[in-house]
């Protein structure tokens, strides 16, 4: 007698369409989403860049205004300001003091301001620049830093200087011998 | 038909296939392996860039706060003149003139330059910049900088300093504290793309840089403005070559104003004359004159050697050392007080006075008054003036130095001997800092330095009442009377070394100085003024006291100081009998 051999049954398999279907969507859902994340975060960039430079604008104008609000403010503006609406100085006040006992005594004379105000200084020029000349285009030279410090000199005559710094002052001059002058 | 035997071309085509695999494989490794370093560089060089984050400068304030000196964005503007056509230069200059604020010829001028670069406007406003930036020209650039603004300009320009066209300090205040205003650079590295824009799933890194701190001064902006004014004025009012003022207050010996006339304007550096100190105050040092007879007077009062009402029988000239000292004003031999010596500035009793002390004793208080020595004030070029070591004296020398002749002094440092009378004895080198502010907010103060007792506050206060005399009727100072106030001080007139005359002194170059402490029965500040050599040799009385008194006035107001209400006492300068109550004015007994 032959033995039977048993039968295979075909395994079922879980149906394949959707399988792949859902395979296929995960993929061109996750690059959908890869490629919106990506988008945005250039869109942002973007938007990034329009913000900074609207912002450099407006810091822009800050800045000038503050510059205009400092220069207005400084006190060689202000003189001249209160200059042209005729304002002066006022001098020194007389004071009013008030005792304890309620008697008021006068400190000081009063009288009216004058009439001329100070003059306003303008900065001397020394040096004209043959082209305009931008405001940082020279070097300041650094002898200048050092001053003159005049050097003790021991002898008896002063060194003759040609420009006129204070000199030193020489240890046995002729002082005030016969001259008029003298010291007060 | 026999077909073409198959194994041989199996084999050269497995061959050939090997072979380009080979070449394919060897180029992979070449690239990866052995040169993988350099492109991943030259990768990395196209899209990673990286900047500076450039620190901005610190802000130097006055003692109130307001700015001084502080940095601001600005543009450059500049051109590649082969980019743009000839034909069109005449209408960029139209466009640009009027936001540049040049005239047309002049853009043209810088559009016509040879070569690929020229500068068309330094440290331009962004705003105007964008303006022109939007005007869209080619062959026009912009290119960020940044502008040291001096919103006082020429106002205590003298301490401030300025800088140098790269930003770094020349000179002042900008200069000492360069290295706190300049704060550190930073940078930044991202990568881009093609257009610069930052790729946004790039990792950025960042070295933030160190802004500047705020370096704050003692100064009040509003007096160096006001006592700038009244120097300048002096100045072609009285024939002068210069004047100079210091102001310090009295119990910290801070400085409220340090000033001279033609200060130069800081936001210009063509202003600067080479020729002179750029801070006079400082730098340069004059014969004092009669003002250094305080020091002889404090001493004198401290030793016991005089007492206010000491009588000291005054001839009208002396001879000491050999040399032969006479007096300013002829007068027969007559007894002053010792009051009346300092008051009508005389010569010949301060020697006197001055050889009671004997010479070691008064060079001692010199040295304690600080004469001669540096007084360490924040600034460059501090010049020490000059005290003649007694070693080098020759026998005529002590008959010069007691009234302020043969020794040398900035007006600094003559301050600074008032504001050790002015504070009960005690000296306190002035200051110009107060404080540093980091740019965390952190303040760290300038600590005061240690006082120097020069007198005792008894002895101070006498030597201030005398002084007082000499601002009243019958002294050489009245003329720096304020009405309503108490008015201590004293007046100077030193002869300056003639060069036309070996070096001998003349009889009509003066230095007029004059130095005064106000209120003098509650001192809050003294004023020390050096006026250089004034037309006619005026003196000290007729120059520089009247510049005290209008300063004095108004840093009095500005300073909501009241006046106390009492009144100076009247001390008599003479010995008064009935022959001097008739002869001499009613001021002097």
């Amino acid at each position: 007698m032959m033995a039977r051999r048993p039968v295979r049954h075909r395994p079922k398999h879980a149906p394949r369409v959707p399988f792949a279907l859902l395979v296929v969507g995960l993929i061109v859902g996750g690059m959908c989403a890869l490629l919106a994340l990506n988008t945005a975060s250039a869109a942002n960039e973007l938007n990034r860049h329009d913000l900074a430079l609207k912002d450099a604008d407006i810091s822009a104008q800050l800045q000038q205004l503050q510059n205009e609000v400092a220069a207005s403010a400084a006190p060689g503006a202000l003189g001249s300001a209160a200059a042209e609406l005729g304002m002066v100085p006022a001098g020194n006040p007389a004071f009013l003091q008030v005792g304890a006992d309620g008697t008021v005594r006068l400190l000081g004379s009063p009288a009216p301001a004058t009439a001329q105000p100070l003059p306003v200084i303008a900065a001397p020029k020394v040096s004209k620049a043959s082209t305009p000349s931008p405001a940082k285009s020279s070097n300041v030279p650094t002898s200048v830093l050092t001053g003159h410090t005049p050097k003790p000199t021991t002898s008896s005559t002063a060194k003759s200087k040609p420009t006129p710094p204070p000199a030193t002052p020489t240890t046995t001059p002729t002082p005030t011998t016969t001259l008029p002058g003298g010291t007060r | 038909m026999r077909l073409g035997s198959l194994h041989p071309r199996l084999r050269y085509g497995f061959v050939a296939v090997c072979t380009l695999l080979l070449v394919i494989g060897g180029r992979l490794v070449q690239l990866q392996g052995l040169d993988h370093s350099s492109y991943a560089d030259a990768a990395q060089a196209q899209r990673v860039d990286t900047i500076a984050l450039h620190a901005s400068r610190g802000t130097i304030t006055d003692r109130f706060g307001t700015p001084l000196a502080y940095t601001s964005d600005a543009q450059d503007i500049t051109v590649n003149p082969q980019q743009i056509a000839v034909v069109q230069k005449a209408s960029y200059a139209a466009q640009l003139a009027p936001l540049l604020g040049m005239t047309p010829t002049a853009v043209m001028g810088v559009l016509a330059k040879p070569g690929q670069y020229a500068v068309l406007a330094n440290a331009l406003s962004p705003v105007v910049a964008q303006k022109i930036e939007a005007l869209q020209l080619e062959g026009v650039y912009t290119q960020a900088t940044t502008q040291r603004q001096y919103p006082g300009r020429t106002v205590a320009a003298n301490v401030v300093g300025t800088v140098h066209s790269d930003g770094t300090g020349a000179a002042g205040v900008e200069y000492v504290f360069n290295k706190t205003l300049a704060g550190k650079d930073g940078s930044e590295t991202y990568a881009v793309d093609n257009l610069g824009n930052v790729s946004p799933s790039s990792r950025t890194v960042r070295d933030a840089p160190q802004n500047g701190g705020t370096v704050a001064l003692t100064i009040d902006q509003n007096l160096q403005f006001v006592v700038q004014q009244y120097l300048e004025a002096a100045v072609p009012q009285s024939g002068a070559r210069s004047a100079e003022a210091a102001i310090l207050d009295t119990r910290t010996g801070q400085v409220l104003a340090l000033a001279s006339s033609g200060t130069f304007d800081a936001s210009d550096p063509n202003t600067i004359d080479p020729n002179v100190p750029i801070d006079p105050p400082v730098m340069a040092a004059f014969e004092p004159g009669s003002v250094q007879k305080a020091i002889t007077f404090a001493a004198a009062l401290q030793e016991g050697t005089i007492k206010p009402d000491t009588v000291v029988s005054v001839p009208n000239s002396i001879t000491m050392g050999g040399a032969n000292v006479s007096d300013a004003w002829w007068h027969p031999t007559e007894k002053f007080t010792a009051t009346g010596v300092l008051a009508e500035s005389s010569n010949v009793g301060t020697l006197e006075i001055a050889q009671k002390l004997g010479p070691q004793v008064w060079d001692s208080y010199e040295q304690k008054f600080g004469v001669g020595q540096q007084t360490g004030i924040e600034l460059p070029g501090e010049s020490s003036g000059f005290l003649p070591p007694m070693s080098t004296w020759s026998p005529s020398t002590f008959a010069n130095l007691p009234f302020g002749q043969g020794e040398s002094m900035t007006v600094l440092q003559l301050a600074s001997i008032y504001q050790a009378i002015a504070n009960d004895g005690v000296r306190i080198p002035p200051r110009i800092v107060k404080s540093i502010t980091a740019p965390s907010g952190t303040v760290t103060a300038t600590s005061q330095p240690a006082g120097i007792t020069v007198v005792t506050p008894q002895t101070a206060r006498t030597l201030r009442t005398m002084l007082e005399s000499v601002i009243m009727p019958g002294g050489t100072g009245k003329k720096a009377a304020v009405p309503g106030y108490r008015i201590a001080g004293k007046t100077g007139t030193a002869q300056q070394p003639d060069p036309a005359h070996g070096g001998a002194y003349s009889s009509y170059m003066n230095w007029d100085t004059f130095a005064g402490i106000a209120p003098a029965d509650d001192p809050q500040f003294v004023v020390a003024i050096m006026v250089d050599n004034p037309a006619h040799g005026v003196e000290g009385g007729d120059v520089a006291a009247p510049l005290f008194k209008k300063i004095a006035a108004y840093e009095l107001q500005h300073a909501h100081i009241a006046p106390t209400g009492s009144l100076s006492t009247h001390v008599p300068l003479q010995v008064c009998d009935a022959v001097t109550r008739v002869s001499s004015p009613s001021t002097v007994c």
